[in-house]
């Protein structure tokens, strides 16, 4: 692997220039347009950066159980397949030829939520939303989007995995019996899983904690692969909790080391404490603060931490860097998220994000120092339910079409970027959400997309695609 | 807690636990992924033997399948280029009619594959496990008793159900 890192770097280069806030329309306009075929070459190495994974797992771990929270299920199942097409690696055939080869990064997410009540439903568990026509003709079983909130004490179970990999598609001529196709798996595959427990004392709190095990497993040379084969294992614990639907706090520890923290503070709920209930049509403002050791001076980083020389003051940093010289640096983030749910019909949020680095941070391949963008992200979306209001039992089905743009800066942006190299991405998303009583599902296509590139920032400048769905009882 | 009592609650819990580690873990939905795409899901060895000037291919992986309908070899000159059939029931490596048990690859239990290669060079080796699509009655009806002698059912109504990895032999 190293071979490969070492000529992915070579391909990073400077520093972009400044940005604005007016490109990011334009940008989703450009972002869904038709593309062409790339034309460099690509390794996808920092997929081996298990802090980034574990900080992903946990985030589609809260983005589904505040989903959950929202309604009342006992039982919560949900699945999303991501596919990133002509994914270019750099690789060397069997014979020994380097070649380009495009290949397909997939993306699998899973997860399974079990929740038991110690509290019985209560008439106020049921109760329809209050911008739900009065003629509504309502099933005697209210469908979960209904804000049926139960109180009381609860306990739940969560088991959440992600798997990324790449695979290889190949056509199999059968002769006159057609062709098809099939699919090998292409280096390392990476399997993160999340085992939680969850306390819940709703309204007042509730507790998540767990486990992630973090999984990587060569496949054979012949694009096979046994779940069983060795691997490397490592397991990291993670606690996060919520006070009265305002503060969150999240951390996760490998050994007694704490790799990353963040705290939420929904602003208009706490205010809510004191004014009294907020109103669904009432945007809400969050903060979010977070600390992630995300630069460690590892092979698979783009960056250098302090400096292209360790602390002994003789020692060149290169691939080959002992543990005891690689020196670690953490960023810190403020990002403020706006969201607002006009009647179930309009949907808007706009998040903001700056960023500062602990230590300087050095490029790999200049060996000059990064001039951080204080702006680390910036995105917008808009979606529009086609069955609000519509009366009857279509009104408990909802259609969103969504779209948004976003801008994105990252120290590995210029690695993996097919065109040009800057630090700041610019791009968009469009989806279709359709959601039925207790099940949905969602079709997204983005390019650039802030919120992809934060998973895993080597889908720069490659169209995503995605698949999801959810049962929720 | 005595030991009576954790056995009835890991008896009665324990089942549901499973089910609900299997199905939210990384593992079960890469396998769903998998199954969606024809992942590749067995291994096979390939050799060349150059007194015999033969290439033979063997593989122990059981069709399982109670609507089996065949072996089916597939070759490539390039790692990554697609397949092309060498050799089914109904074909043969000239193209030619296999007659419904060209080298046994309608048995389920045939467990190898070789012949002449035409030409030196860098070979790539694929077996696939194909599977009749529609169940018996069906087939019956629309290819009469001895469907599974027929080529017009066989290219018309399989599939691939199994595909093996690939396997690099040199011949010279």
């Amino acid at each position: 692997m190293d071979a490969r890192i070492a000529w992915m770097i070579a391909s990073m280069r400077s520093i972009s220039g400044h940005s604005t806030v007016a490109l990011l329309l334009l940008a989703a306009f450009w972002a869904l347009a038709p593309r062409p075929g790339y034309p460099a070459a690509y390794e996808a190495s920092t997929l081996h950066n298990a802090v980034s994974r574990s900080e992903t797992v946990q985030g589609l771990f809260a983005e589904r159980w505040s989903t959950i929270l929202a309604g009342d299920p006992f039982l919560d199942l949900y699945g999303r397949i991501n596919w990133v097409p002509a994914f270019k690696v750099n690789t060397v055939t069997m014979t020994g030829e380097k070649r380009t080869v495009p290949m397909t990064l997939v993306r699998t997410y899973g997860s399974l939520s079990l929740i038991l009540r110690a509290d019985p439903d209560t008439p106020a568990d049921h109760t329809p939303p209050s911008d739900m026509p009065a003629d509504t003709a309502i099933p005697v079983r209210t469908p979960p989007e209904a804000p049926a909130r139960g109180d009381g004490f609860g306990l739940g179970f969560t088991a959440t995995g992600f798997h990324y990999g790449l695979t290889r598609k190949t056509t199999i001529n059968r002769g006159d019996a057609g062709s098809e196709t099939v699919t090998d798996y292409k280096y390392t595959q990476f399997f993160d899983d999340i085992f939680a427990l969850t306390l819940l004392y709703r309204p007042y709190f509730h507790v998540h904690g767990g486990v992630i095990v973090n999984n990587q497993i060569e496949p054979n040379d012949d694009g096979t692969m046994d779940y069983t084969e060795k691997s490397e294992l490592s397991t990291r614990w993670f606690v996060s909790s919520e006070l009265f639907d305002f503060l969150t706090g999240t951390a996760t520890a490998l050994g007694d080391e704490v790799e990353s923290f963040s705290m939420e503070l929904a602003l208009t709920e706490l205010a809510g404490l004191f004014t009294g209930p907020v109103g669904q049509s009432v945007p809400r403002f969050t903060l979010v603060f977070r600390r992630t050791a995300l630069y460690n001076d590892e092979p698979y980083d783009s960056v250098w931490v302090r400096s292209a020389t360790a602390r002994d003051g003789t020692t060149s940093k290169d691939l080959n860097l002992a543990d005891g010289l690689k020196e670690r640096a953490a960023l810190y983030t403020l990002g403020l998220l706006v969201e607002e749910n006009y009647r179930n019909r309009v949907f808007f949020d706009i998040y903001a994000e700056g960023q500062k680095p602990t230590e300087r941070l050095i490029s790999k391949t200049t060996d000059e120092r990064i001039e951080v963008s204080p702006l680390r992200e910036l995105r917008a979306s808009l979606g529009y339910n086609f069955f609000a209001g519509t009366g009857g039992t279509l009104s408990t089905f909802k259609m969103i079409l969504s779209g948004g743009a976003s801008r994105y800066w990252d120290t590995a942006a210029p690695l993996h970027r097919e065109r040009g190299d800057g630090y700041v991405l610019y791009g968009g998303f469009g989806s279709l959400r359709l959601e039925a009583p207790w099940i949905g599902m969602e079709l997204r296509a983005s390019y650039n997309h802030s919120v992809e590139l934060r998973r895993l920032v080597e889908c720069a400048e490659k169209a995503v695609l995605e698949g999801s769905f959810f049962a929720s009882f | 807690m005595n030991g009576k009592g954790l056995y009835v609650i890991l008896r009665r819990f324990a089942p549901g636990a499973m089910v609900l580690l299997l199905a939210g873990c990384s593992y079960t939905m890469d396998y769903i992924e998998s199954a969606i795409t024809a992942r590749s899901s067995f291994s096979i060895e390939a050799e060349f033997d150059s007194m015999a000037n033969t290439v033979s291919i063997r593989w122990d992986e059981s069709p399982g399948l109670s609507d089996f309908a065949g072996f089916e070899i597939y070759f490539a000159r390039d790692e990554y280029d697609d397949y092309d059939l060498l050799a089914s029931r109904f074909e043969t490596e000239s193209g030619g009619s296999g007659g419904g048990n060209y080298k046994n690859l309608d048995s389920s239990s045939t467990r190898d594959y070789s012949y002449t290669p035409p030409a030196p060079g860098i070979y790539f080796y694929r077996v696939g496990i194909i599977e009749w699509d529609e169940d018996d009655d069906e087939l019956q009806e629309q290819y009469g008793a001895f469907y599974f002698d027929s080529p017009a059912a066989y290219n018309a109504e399989t599939s691939i159900n199994k595909i093996s990895g690939y396997r690099m032999v040199t011949v010279y």
